[in-house]
């Protein structure tokens, strides 16, 4: 069990609506996932210490990162750095939504009304005076209602 | 901005309520005080043989530390409960309020033994703080729910 991260459409969206905080993950422009990893050598726990920022990048500047294909020389003159998108979890996405453009995403379950079964979940977006921009009641998991989500409320933005 | 991550007493919690997923973070108890590392492995650190196998000892000191979101999942996923967020608007502020509910699916246990779950709580000031409370409400329901929960 992992946390969702959004989709490669949803980053690229988010991008484009100018989402620029720092995550630990990150698409290539081809939609090949990527995460920020960092190198510690030993195995005591005083020598494994690092600070949570250094796995933390803004990677929706507009600049290009060096990328390792593999299989490919490293004198091939084949293309060796990509523009990427940053690929934040789904909920540090609603984040952003609630804090810089005041949008907020609310998941509901939806049950069956006599033996409490899990019908599917529904999505409503609102704006802060708590008005609906839009719902849809058609999902069968939280994560599916929540990515469609959060593509809505980008593209309101 | 990052994404929150659970308070010490509530992973304390967690990990009393048997959460035993991975997460790059974790909680150190030094001297009465809980430190927040992060690790570059994704692991189980409420898992004692995986602690012993980088840390002499003791191994109880180290405690999980994964996101209110991960936390929130893994009550739903493994526990049946769904946490939601809302909020209520007045001309003057923006209160947020949890609500938890039991989400049993046809492929789930069956739940003839299990009462209804429907607790709502309201007032907090933001919806990280609404997220917290609910998430330390419901990790203390699972020992009130029956078995199968």
């Amino acid at each position: 069990m992992k946390e969702e991260l959004i989709s490669f459409d949803t980053a690229k969206l988010a991008k484009e609506k100018g989402f620029d905080w720092e995550v630990n993950a990150y698409y290539f422009d081809d939609g090949i996932l990527n995460k920020i990893s960092y190198s510690i050598q030993g195995d005591f726990i005083e020598s494994i210490e690092i600070e949570l920022d250094d796995l933390y990048e803004n990677k929706n500047k507009n600049c290009v990162t060096y990328r390792i294909t593999k299989g490919e020389c490293l004198g091939c003159k084949s293309k060796k750095y990509s523009y990427t998108f940053s690929a934040p979890t789904q909920s540090l996405l609603q984040k952003w939504l609630r804090e810089k453009h005041n949008i907020h995403i609310m998941i509901r379950r939806l049950h069956h009304y006599l033996t409490l079964d899990t019908t599917g979940y529904s999505y409503m977006i609102f704006n802060k005076y708590g008005a609906v921009l839009s719902d849809d009641n058609n999902n069968e998991t939280y994560e599916e209602a929540l990515e469609k989500a959060l593509q809505e409320a980008l593209n309101l933005i | 901005m990052k994404e929150e991550l659970i308070l010490f007493e509530t992973a304390k919690l967690a990990k009393e309520k048997g959460f035993g997923k991975n997460t790059y973070s974790f909680y150190l108890e030094c001297k009465e005080k809980a430190k927040l590392f992060e690790h570059k492995r994704y692991q189980n650190y409420n898992d004692y043989d995986y602690v012993k196998t980088w840390r002499n000892s003791p191994y109880d000191d180290i405690t999980s530390a994964p996101t209110q979101s991960l936390l929130q999942k893994w009550l739903r996923e493994k526990h049946h409960l769904h946490i939601m967020i809302d909020f209520i608007t007045s001309a003057h502020d923006i209160k947020w309020l949890y609500e938890i509910t039991l989400c049993m699916n046809a492929n789930s246990q069956s739940n003839n033994d299990i009462e209804d779950i429907h607790i709502m709580n309201e007032g907090f000031d933001s919806y990280e703080e609404a997220l917290e409370k609910g998430l330390e409400k419901t990790l203390n329901l699972i020992n009130n729910t029956k078995k199968g929960l």
